[in-house]
């Protein structure tokens, strides 16, 4: 499906509608319906518990939704998830992900191949993903040597071996210290801004891109999608801001429930 | 093409665990400490009559090493099995799902290595195991009791994957994989011709295809007697091969439909 924003014609990649999971007697989502468009960055906020991880996985195909559908670049993840993954990158908040046993170089080196990507592409592309993270002095250093700081890096490095279409992120910010936290969104924008469709889970909230559409997932369904910018506004103090809508106790909830995104 | 980076990475970060290569090859070895203690009691008791009774031979110490080397393979089934549960308790089996490689393509990944390694490991015994064999070993014997290895590796993988999904349904699934583990060498003829088993257990080692994969060996390097004709039982084996290979893809697809539904917390 295409949508037209100003003169451009972008494209919608993802595309949930009427989303329902549970785990037993818990309802974690309750009718969740959430779009991005073609280089989109969003970001799902929302309490400890509130299902952020678990809406990323259902869109990955990691978990199937109870009820709903769910399209990812024109597939159904439901069904076709296997094809997906070559098409997506995914930053799982599990560091396990990667060999710790291996160097960096050769993380990347096995993940590209797994991933289909020609010999001489990948050690091209991991050079130069290493050279953009910083993590090219340490290339030949187990990850198991890492700090939490340049394992998300790698991660993220990891993610990117096969130029995914769509970046799924799961809480890359966390453990990282301030300046580590503004490379890694800074990084994040450019990457966004050469075309790159985003979606992030995030508790760190004070450096997003302003660009970027925050959706607010709460009681099961995503009840706020704004514009950071407009969330951020002029206050300075953008946790209180999330604090206030994330408890449901701001006035400015309705004059951000605006966007829905669709 | 892209299991084979799956294997590459188990194959360096093994490298990395600085194996004990002196106990690797020397953990095999000791396999012999029975076959001596079983050939001299054997000789003393009298019990090399009976073994020729149900086996067409007297070389005790040849069928027992022959069982040594050839369940050094075996071994590595069950290690596989481990590396999964441990796989699912980190977390990591999440990445493993989301590339792109096919069900059959993981269980190559995951065996190959463990074959390589045992094969090189087990260098020593099998050396022994043919000395000890040589006034029966003939190439095309040879042969053929190698080509019976790869099948029935095959078709122990398969039964490995089944395995693994079914100890997913159970909280005590790393005790269950020791039991059967422990068990397999008794009931799969490595030590004694499983004909001398109890009738119930019997029934119980035809269900495992190394029980074939063995006695097939045996009977192509030391023309020992085989439980069903040498035909029949080669068709046993590739029947068993192809279900189990079946069944460890099945399993493996359940485990995943069941992650996706449930989450690995639901295991």
């Amino acid at each position: 499906m295409s949508l037209q924003k100003g003169d451009a014609t972008v494209k919608r990649v993802i595309e949930l509608r009427g989303i329902r999971k549970s785990f037993g007697k818990h309802i974690v989502l309750n009718g969740v319906d959430f779009f991005a468009s073609e280089g989109d960055f969003r970001v799902i906020v929302g309490e400890n518990g509130s299902g952020k991880t678990t809406l990323l996985k259902i869109m990955i195909g990691l978990l199937l939704p109870d009820e709903g559908q769910v399209k990812v670049l024109g597939i159904d993840v439901k069904k076709h998830w296997k094809k997906l993954s070559s098409r997506t990158g995914v930053v799982l908040a599990n560091e396990r992900s990667l060999y710790w046993k291996l160097s960096a170089w050769e993380n990347l080196d096995i993940f590209g191949g797994i991933y289909g990507v020609p010999r001489k592409v990948r050690r091209e592309k991991a050079k130069e993903l290493l050279e953009r993270v910083g993590l090219w002095e340490h290339k030949d250093k187990p990850v198991e040597n890492f700090s939490t700081g340049m394992r998300k890096r790698l991660l993220l490095c990891k993610a990117l071996i096969h130029n995914p279409k769509i970046l799924f992120i799961d809480e890359i910010l966390n453990g990282l210290d301030p300046a580590a936290v503004r490379e890694m969104v800074d990084y994040l924008s450019e990457l966004n801004s050469s075309g790159l469709t985003i979606v992030m889970i995030s508790h760190v909230l004070h450096v997003l891109p302003d660009n970027a559409q925050v959706a607010l997932l709460r009681n099961g369904k995503i009840e706020i999608q704004a514009r950071y910018r407009d969330i951020k506004g002029e206050k300075n103090d953008v946790y209180k801001v999330f604090e206030r809508l994330i408890k449901g106790s701001d006035g400015d909830e309705n004059d951000l429930a605006g966007d829905q995104g669709d | 093409m892209r299991s084979f980076f799956l294997t590459k990475a188990a194959l360096l970060s093994a490298k990395r665990y600085k194996i004990d290569w002196y106990g690797s090859f020397l953990s095999p070895l000791l396999t012999i400490l029975p076959a001596i203690l079983l050939y001299y009691l054997g000789t003393r008791s009298g019990l090399v009559h009976f073994f020729y009774g149900a086996t067409n031979t007297k070389n005790i110490f040849g069928y027992l090493l022959l069982g040594a080397a050839y369940w050094n393979y075996v071994e590595v089934l069950w290690g596989a099995v481990f590396a999964l549960r441990y796989y699912m308790r980190i977390g990591q089996i999440e990445e493993i799902f989301l590339m792109p490689v096919s069900t059959l393509g993981y269980i190559f990944s995951w065996s190959a290595l463990g074959l390589v390694r045992v094969t090189i490991e087990s260098i020593p015994i099998i050396i022994l195991a043919a000395l000890s064999n040589v006034m029966t070993l003939t190439i095309s014997g040879l042969l053929l009791s190698a080509a019976v290895l790869v099948l029935s590796v095959a078709a122990s993988f398969g039964l490995v994957f089944t395995f693994f999904g079914a100890t997913l349904s159970f909280k005590e699934g790393d005790e269950l994989v020791s039991l059967l583990g422990n068990a397999a060498p008794l009931l799969g003829g490595m030590f004694f011709p499983v004909s001398v088993l109890p009738k119930t257990l019997q029934y119980i080692s035809y269900a495992f295809p190394f029980t074939w994969g063995l006695d097939l060996t045996r009977h192509f390097l030391m023309n020992t007697n085989t439980l069903l004709n040498t035909k029949r039982e080669l068709l046993v084996l590739a029947a068993l091969s192809v279900m189990y290979l079946v069944l460890g893809v099945l399993s493996f697809k359940i485990l995943q439909i069941k992650a996706r539904k449930n989450g690995l917390q639901g295991f």
